[in-house]
C-alpha cells in the first residue's frame, strides 16, 4: 500500500513537471510571437528607424537575406549595372 | 555520427558510405535536374531579344550622352527575359514555396490566400493601379517631350540633356510604382500548406535515401523529419513578418530559437534525433550554393570592384584570425576563423561555408551567425545615416556599404535607403564578395588540413606521399563538390555568355536551386537549435571575446573598405564611377 501510494506521488510529481515544461515551451512560443508582431515594430520606433524599415517594407526588400541569389532585387540590379558599364552613353566600353 | 554499414565492403564503398559524398551525390541530382529543366526550354526568341536589345543599347548610347526611353526599353527587354517564367519550371518551383510575408492583421496569409480573399485585395488595389498606369502614361509623354526637344539640339544643348535625363528618370520612377501596383491588382490565390507538404515528403525520401547507404534506420529517419520540416516551416513564417524582414532577423535565427526552445524546455524527444542531420543538410545545401558561385561576375563592376573585395576581404579576413589567435587569444580557433569570416566575407553564408570547412561546432556556428545578424541590423540604417550625413558620393557610398554590411538584403536595404545608385553598387560590391566564398571555404579546409589539424610530433616521420595522404583523409570531401559546382557552372557560364547565362543561369537554375536552398539551411539551423543545450551555449560567449573580435574586425574592414574604395573609384577609376552615376 505505502509502496503503491509513493509510486503515485511520484508519477504524479513526474507528469506535474512535464505539464509544467509543455507550459512552459508554449509560454516561450507565445512571447516569441508577442516579441515579432508587438516588440520589433516597437523597437523600430524607439530605434529612430521607423522610416527607413518602412521604406524597406514597401520595397518588399528581404534584409535578412544572406545571399544574393536569395535577394529578388538582384535580378534587376545586376543586368542594369552590367548594361550600364557596358552601353554606357557618351562613352567607350570598359575593359 | 554514422554507423558504417555492415555489407560487404567494395573497392569504392566509402563513397557510398559517407555523409560528405553524399551531400556530393544529392548535390549532383539536383543539379544535374536544374540543368534538365532550365537549359532544354529557354524563352521563345531569347537569341532575338538579346541581340536587339544589345543593339539599342549600343545605338541609344552612342547617340545621346544619357539614358534614352529606347536604352531602358532595350535594357527592360533584355531583363524580362527569364528562365523560370517557363511553364515546367514554374510548375516545379512552386512547391519550394515559403510562408509568405504577413502583417498583424493577418497572419494566417503567411499560409494561405483564399480565391475570394485574393479578389478582394486585387479589387482593393485596381483604383490605385489605374492611378498608377495613368501617372506612368503621363511621365512617359512628358519624358518623350523633353527627350525630342534634346534631340533637336543634337543633344549638345546641356540644359536640355539634364531634363532629358530627369524626366527619364521620373518616367522609370513611375513604370517601378506601376509594377508594385499591378502585383496588388492581379493577387492570385495560393496554398503554401499544401506545395509545403509535397515539399516533406519529396525531401524526406531524398535525404532517407542516403540515411539508408550510411547505414540508418530509413523508417526511423522518415518518422522523425516531419518534426524538423514543421520547425523549418515555422522559422519562414516567423521570418516573414514585414518587421522580422525590415531588421533583417531571417529564418536561419528563428530555426536555431524554435529549436532551442523544444530542446531546453520540454527537450528534444529521442525518437526525432534521427533526422537531427546539421552537417547533412548544411552540406547538400553547400553543394548547390557551389554551382552559384560564378566567378565569371567578380569582373562585373570592373577593376575597383575586384581591389575592394577581393583585395581588401582577405586582408580583413587573414589579420581578423590573428587578432583573434594572437591579442584576444580565444581559445577556439575554429571559433575564430568563423566568425572572422562571416564578418569580413558576407555574413551567414560565409559563416556556414567556414563552419563546413573548418569542422567548427554547432554552437560556434551558431554564435558567429547570432553576432552577425545583430551588427548587420543596426550597421543597415546607420550606415546610410552616416553617408548621406557627410555628403559622400553615392558610388563611394554604395561601394563603403556593400565591402561592409554583411548580408546581401541588408546592403540592398541600405542602399535603398541612400537611393539607386548607391544601392545598385551596393549590391554589386556585395554580390562579387559573395562568389569568393568558394575560394575562402577552400582555402580554409586547405589550412586546417595541412596546419592546424597536424599532429607535430608524427610531421617528422611523414613522407610527402604519407603526408598528403594525411591532408587528403583530413579534407572535408564536400568542399570538393561545392568547388566543383562552381567550376562546372563557371565554365557552362562562360561558354553560353554573358547573356543567354543570365536568362538560363542567374534566372533560371540560380533562382531554382536557390529556392530550395533555403529549405537546406532552414533545416540545418532547426537541427542546431533541437540538439543544443542553451547552458552548453552560453560557454562560448566567455568574456563577451567573440563580440570583441567582431567589433574590432569590423571596424579594421570599415576602414580599409572606405580607403580602398576611396582609391579605386574616386582617384584611380573616376571614368567608372561616371558611368555608374548615369
Amino acid at each position: 500500500m505505502y509502496a503503491l501510494r509513493e509510486y503515485l506521488t511520484i508519477e504524479r510529481k513526474r507528469k506535474g513537471l512535464k505539464l509544467n515544461k509543455s507550459l512552459q515551451l508554449i509560454l516561450s512560443l507565445v512571447l516569441l510571437y508577442t516579441f515579432v508582431t508587438v516588440g520589433l515594430p516597437f523597437l523600430s520606433q524607439l530605434a529612430g528607424f521607423s522610416e527607413e524599415h518602412q521604406v524597406i517594407i514597401e520595397e518588399k526588400i528581404e534584409a535578412g537575406a544572406w545571399f544574393y541569389i536569395f535577394v529578388e532585387q538582384i535580378r534587376e540590379i545586376e543586368p542594369r549595372v552590367s548594361n550600364t558599364l557596358q552601353y554606357s552613353p557618351g562613352m567607350t566600353k570598359v575593359d | 555520427m554514422s554507423i558504417p554499414s555492415t555489407k560487404p565492403e567494395g573497392k569504392y564503398s566509402f563513397l557510398l558510405k559517407h555523409e560528405d559524398y553524399w551531400a556530393i551525390w544529392l548535390g549532383a541530382i539536383i543539379l544535374f535536374f536544374s540543368m534538365f529543366i532550365f537549359f532544354g526550354n529557354s524563352p521563345a526568341n531569347m537569341d532575338k531579344i538579346i541581340a536587339d536589345s544589345n543593339a539599342t543599347m549600343k545605338a541609344e548610347a552612342e547617340k545621346a550622352p544619357f539614358k534614352t526611353m529606347a536604352w531602358f526599353d532595350a535594357n527592360a527587354a533584355k531583363t524580362n527575359l527569364k528562365g523560370t517564367s517557363a511553364p515546367l519550371a514554374k510548375s516545379i518551383t512552386k512547391y519550394f514555396s515559403v510562408p509568405a510575408t504577413w502583417s498583424n492583421d493577418n497572419p494566417m496569409k503567411s499560409f494561405f490566400l483564399s480565391e475570394s480573399d485574393a479578389k478582394a485585395k486585387s479589387a482593393a488595389s485596381a483604383e490605385k493601379y489605374k492611378e498608377a498606369k495613368a501617372a506612368t502614361a503621363k511621365a512617359k509623354d512628358a519624358a518623350g517631350v523633353a527627350e525630342k526637344a534634346a534631340a533637336e539640339a543634337s543633344f549638345k544643348d546641356a540644359a536640355l540633356n539634364k531634363e532629358a535625363s530627369t524626366q527619364i528618370a521620373a518616367w522609370q520612377k513611375a513604370k517601378a510604382s506601376e509594377a508594385k501596383a499591378k502585383t496588388a491588382a492581379e493577387t492570385k490565390p495560393y496554398n503554401h500548406l499544401m506545395t509545403m507538404l509535397v515539399l516533406m515528403i519529396a525531401l524526406a525520401i531524398l535525404f532517407a535515401i542516403g540515411r539508408y547507404f550510411m547505414g540508418d534506420s530509413v523508417s526511423k529517419f522518415l518518422v522523425a523529419f516531419p518534426v524538423i520540416f514543421i520547425v523549418a516551416a515555422l522559422s519562414f513564417f516567423i521570418g516573414g513578418h514585414e518587421f522580422a524582414k525590415a531588421w533583417g532577423l531571417e529564418y536561419v535565427m528563428w530555426a536555431i530559437i524554435l529549436g532551442f526552445l523544444v530542446s531546453n524546455t520540454i527537450g528534444t524527444p529521442k525518437w526525432i534525433m534521427p533526422a537531427v542531420q546539421t552537417e547533412y543538410y548544411i552540406k547538400t545545401g553547400l553543394v548547390l550554393m557551389g554551382a552559384t558561385i560564378l566567378m565569371n561576375k567578380i569582373l562585373l563592376i570592373g577593376i575597383p570592384g575586384i581591389f575592394v573585395t577581393w583585395i581588401v576581404t582577405p586582408i580583413v579576413l587573414i589579420t581578423t584570425f590573428w587578432f583573434g589567435q594572437k591579442i584576444l587569444k580565444i581559445e577556439s580557433p575554429t571559433l575564430n576563423m568563423v566568425i572572422s569570416a562571416d564578418m569580413s566575407v558576407s555574413g551567414v553564408s560565409a559563416a556556414i561555408s567556414a563552419a563546413a570547412a573548418c569542422r567548427a561546432k554547432k554552437e560556434e556556428l551558431t554564435l558567429a551567425v547570432g553576432i552577425s545578424i545583430a551588427f548587420t541590423a543596426v550597421m543597415m540604417v546607420v550606415m546610410p545615416m552616416v553617408i548621406k550625413a557627410i555628403g559622400l558620393n553615392p558610388v563611394l557610398g554604395g561601394a563603403w556599404i556593400g565591402g561592409t554590411v554583411d548580408s546581401t538584403g541588408a546592403v540592398v536595404a541600405a542602399g535603398e535607403i541612400l537611393g539607386p545608385v548607391a544601392r545598385d553598387v551596393a549590391a554589386t560590391i556585395k554580390m562579387i564578395q559573395n562568389i569568393l566564398i568558394g575560394l575562402m571555404a577552400f582555402g580554409i579546409a586547405a589550412y586546417w588540413a595541412l596546419v592546424v589539424e597536424v599532429d607535430k610530433s608524427k610531421k617528422a616521420d611523414l613522407s610527402f606521399s604519407a603526408a598528403m595522404r594525411e591532408v587528403w583523409n583530413r579534407f572535408p570531401k564536400f568542399v570538393l563538390g561545392f568547388i566543383g559546382a562552381s567550376i562546372v557552372f563557371t565554365f557552362i557560364y562562360s561558354g553560353m555568355g554573358a547573356d543567354g547565362a543570365k536568362v538560363l543561369i542567374d534566372n533560371g537554375t540560380s533562382s531554382f536551386l536557390g529556392s530550395l536552398q533555403k529549405w537546406f539551411f532552414a533545416l540545418a539551423f532547426a537541427s542546431i537549435g533541437l540538439s543544443t543545450n542553451f547552458r552548453e551555449f552560453g560557454k562560448y560567449f566567455k568574456g563577451g571575446k567573440p563580440a570583441i573580435l567582431y567589433v574590432c574586425g569590423q571596424s579594421f574592414n570599415i576602414a580599409l573598405t572606405f580607403a580602398m574604395g576611396y582609391i579605386m573609384f574616386m582617384q584611380v577609376f573616376p571614368s567608372i564611377t561616371e558611368k555608374l552615376m548615369k
